[in-house]
């Protein structure tokens, strides 16, 4: 085993060097025996972000648990970091014991958005991992892939050698039992990648072969060996109660994104807004029961000394005792001095009483997503919420002295019309009017309100899927047609970047043809593509042209439901018939019941678990 | 109950700058589950305090950091159960309690002991060289980055104590200086005003903090402590 020792001199030229010297509290330190499955759990962009991560967190405290497996984890180096490492010839290494990500047996990356692609293939260069997976050997460590974007793996099929589809907990330990007994046996590679093929969820690209009809669109997708699967159905944990939860987390050196305690309320979401992937590829709606959650909380709190707690879910409010548990959390945080972050709230009487018993100082603002602006608009994305809802959820909150209101909205969602873009300026007035409705003595003075666009990418495995992405210079019409239509000085109107969301659309519905334009790009210099400081527009755009790729080809053609998607072998339980059926509903712009309200029959109660078997 | 402790920072945690440092600490004494002291007001923090701020890079011999404790733990206590959090790089070398009364941890402190450990490309550049700048100068003037911009001033007042011994090629300075919230010399900017553009590396260590008694310079641990 080697060691990769980074020197004064290295550390002393580089911005925050924290990021690379690793032991930090609650982080694991394991003797290393030769049986030892080692995986390098790598987060493809810098060490703050992927600290977040609650995802990594878990993964890392349920892989450590084994005591023949030790996970260490590995981050993208910053550029300035990068340039060292190449000058002074250093691999990238994880940061637990500083072994290069060559020696381990498996490199294991997260992939949590398109435009950390870049990222990956340059940590595998670093890593002297070869960045094609046919091109790797016995020497080189099996290269696994998790997280939500790989539930379109194709764009990055030909680097990776396992996708994982679905939640960890599952399948990883007979992973690593059948790698420790391959192992022990002394096969070749392609030996134990046969052998994975029968692990459920596991999804081996090279066992597969994809032919092209003359326009581009996907003909068929043929096995090359008996044992790979046609479909690679997701696995997911049924019940989230037993489900492995950390007892801790490592806490980062220097101050991440989100450096606090996290809990995890739900998996899945019962609203099934027809732009959202999550809502979709983590269906069925699984809830964590009060009693579990609190005791999760109270050890995450002892083990960290953190002083604030998150809750993460999609939609809070959807929680079934959401006012007992908040309650009890509220009452073990007032005596630790612990703050409760409270994310995805819906604009009501309750939400905004909770966030006034969690903040007893009115600093912060408040944040909801409308995310259209017109109840039509609202309705074709099924966002089940009224303006008057939205209306009486602000004036409760200006009654209460908040001053700071964020909105956000998407532009371009599918047959959205110019009305409903003016209507965005128009709630936004609505809700100032309503600010000054409220009395003086009681509201504080100086209304901020805050008003967000992003511009929507159509993602795999939602309603929306065959839907025409706008085009860069339509997003730009539509920015300025809204900032025209606010009037009000009390409105901030900030915006994303169009051309950003245009190659996220490209990636995200991409094929293997878009993993060769991924690879140019990263080939030209690409990386940390989702940082504005170093994305690169027009090198994307010349390797696009270099390959003969169309980017409308992928963010602007509509789909036929015909056509097969280049996803289309993963099967995450929710139908193709549910979706077409949704997108139908969402052409006349009506909506579908949530799934306490009514279930909609989705195909997710295969799995035998969630909402849809409790009623 | 106020406690008052003396640790070492050192290794690779010597990368943790200081503010990075204090939220350890802060979270460390949670996990410690020491009954440590809140501020009163609408977000109420650790009452949780440290010295003088340690530059990222530098290590230390010579660290002090004092809690307030709504309960009383013995200070040997206190240390052992905190220690037991930290897994590498800093340790606990002794905590002992003071006075209620006594004047706060941050303005006790008016010197520093360092160690510089230098070496210079240019081989002409050696400890006596070195030795005698410091020794033949009336002033020694370096352009130092203030709230006002960057302006000239003049360290020589702020050196106490210098020795420089060669070792090979490096240099070994002892560096005894005036710190603290008034008066204060940060060891970099001593080699920026000997140096110059001289291309250079080196590593710094903290090795005690003083206060100044009636007799002169006296380490911190030796004022206010009540034994146990
Ligand atoms: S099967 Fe019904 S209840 Fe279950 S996720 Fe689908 S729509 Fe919701």
């Amino acid at each position: 085993m080697s060691v990769v020792e980074l020197t004064d001199a290295l550390l002393g030229k580089v911005d925050k060097p924290a990021r690379y010297i690793g032991g930090e509290l609650n982080s694991a330190n394991k003797a290393i025996t030769p049986e030892m499955t080692r995986v390098a759990f790598a987060f493809p962009d810098v060490y703050e972000v992927g600290m977040s991560h609650l995802g990594m967190q878990i993964l890392y405290h349920f892989f450590n648990r084994r005591e023949d497996v030790f996970c260490e984890r590995v981050f993208a180096p910053w550029p300035d970091m990068e340039e060292e490492m190449r000058k002074a010839n250093l691999p990238l290494f994880a940061l637990e014991t500083h072994t290069p990500v060559k020696e381990f047996d498996f490199l294991a990356f997260t992939l949590q958005y398109e435009m950390s692609y870049t990222n990956v293939l340059n940590m595998l260069e670093l890593g002297g991992v070869p960045i094609f997976s046919k091109d790797r050997t016995q020497d080189d460590p099996i290269v696994i892939a998790g997280g939500c974007c790989t539930y379109n793996p194709e764009t990055l099929a030909p680097f990776v050698d396992i996708f994982y589809i679905g939640e960890g907990e599952i399948s990883y330990d007979e992973l690593f039992d059948r790698y420790q007994e391959w192992k022990a046996q002394g096969g070749t590679r392609e030996a134990f990648l046969v052998e994975c093929l029968k692990i459920p969820g596991l999804y081996i690209p090279r066992f597969y072969e994809v032919h092209y009809n003359e326009d581009g669109t996907i003909k068929e997708r043929i096995s090359l060996h008996k044992d790979a699967p046609e479909k690679i159905r997701k696995v997911i944990v049924t019940n989230v109660d037993e489900a492995f939860y950390p007892e801790t987390q490592v806490i980062p050196w220097i101050q991440a994104v989100h450096d606090r305690a996290t809990l995890e309320m739900f998996r899945g979401c019962i609203r099934g807004c027809r732009f959202c992937q999550a809502g979709m590829i983590y269906r069925p709606v699984r809830q964590k029961s009060k009693d579990v959650l609190i005791g999760h909380a109270k050890k995450l709190l002892e083990s960290t000394g953190y002083d604030e707690i998150s809750l993460c879910s999609l939609s809070t409010s959807d929680y079934d005792e959401l006012e007992p548990f908040t309650n009890e959390l509220l009452e073990i945080c007032r005596d630790q001095k612990v703050n409760i972050s409270l994310p995805s709230l819906r604009v009501d009487a309750f939400s905004v009483d909770l966030m006034q018993k969690v903040q007893e100082v009115r600093k912060s603002s408040l944040t909801f997503a409308p995310e259209a602006g017109t109840q039509k608009q609202r309705d074709v994305i099924n966002k089940n919420i009224t303006e008057e809802e939205i209306l009486r959820g602000c004036k409760l909150a200006f009654e209460g002295g908040w001053n700071r209101v964020k909105l956000y909205f998407m532009l371009g969602l599918p047959y959205e019309e110019d009305t409903d873009i003016v209507g965005i300026a128009e709630l936004g007035d609505k809700i100032v009017q309503t600010y000054f409705g409220v009395d003086k003595a009681v509201r504080a003075p100086g209304l901020q309100l805050t008003i967000s666009t992003s511009c929507f990418v159509p993602k795999p495995f939602t309603p929306f899927q065959w839907a025409p992405q706008d085009t860069a210079e339509s997003f730009i019409e539509k920015i300025k047609l809204l900032k025209g239509s606010i009037t009000r000085k009390q409105i901030r109107y900030i915006h994303h970047d169009a051309k950003t969301s245009v190659l996220e659309a490209v990636i995200a519905r991409g094929d293997q043809k878009v993993a060769e334009l991924i690879y140019r790009a990263y080939k030209k210099g690409c990386t940390f593509d989702s940082w504005s400081e170093y994305f690169n527009h027009d090198k994307w755009v010349e390797a696009a042209e270099e390959m003969g790729l169309s980017f409308d080809f992928y963010a602007k053609r509509e789909r036929s439901y015909e056509e097969v998607l280049p996803w289309d072998h993963i099967d995450i339980g929710v139908t193709k018939k549910f979706l077409i059926r949704e997108n139908e509903l969402a052409k006349a712009a009506k909506t579908t019941p949530n799934c306490s309200e009514k279930c909609s029959g989705c195909g997710a109660s295969r799995f035998g678990k969630g909402l849809c078997h409790e009623s | 109950m106020r406690v008052r402790l003396k640790f070492s920072k050192i290794g690779k945690i010597k990368y943790v700058g200081h503010l990075d440092t204090m939220r350890l600490f802060q979270r460390a004494i949670k996990v410690a589950n020491l009954p440590v002291s809140y501020s009163q007001g609408f977000s109420p923090h650790s009452l949780v305090y440290f010295a003088l701020p340690l530059a990222v890079g530098m290590s230390s011999e010579g660290e002090y950091m004092e809690i307030m404790m709504d309960e009383v733990v013995s200070p040997s206590e206190v240390k052992e159960r905190l220690q037991k959090v930290f897994v590498q790089g800093i340790t606990l070398l002794d905590a002992y309690e003071v006075e209620e009364k006594s004047t706060s941890l941050m303005s006790l402190v008016q010197g520093a002991d360092y160690t510089i450990i230098l070496k210079c490309e240019n081989a002409s550049i050696t400890a006596q060289s070195l030795a005698d700048k410091v020794e033949n100068s009336d002033e020694l003037i370096v352009l130092k980055k203030g709230k006002k911009g960057i302006a000239p001033v003049d360290i020589k007042p702020l050196i106490l104590k210098s020795d420089f011994t060669q070792e090979n090629d490096t240099i070994k300075i002892d560096l005894q200086v005036y710190a603290g919230s008034s008066k204060n010399l940060n060891p970099d900017l001593f080699v920026k005003a000997l140096l110059g553009e001289e291309a250079y590396t080196m590593q710094v260590s903290r090795k005690e903090l003083y206060t100044e008694e009636k007799e002169g310079l006296v380490p911190i641990y030796t004022v206010g402590r009540i034994n146990e």
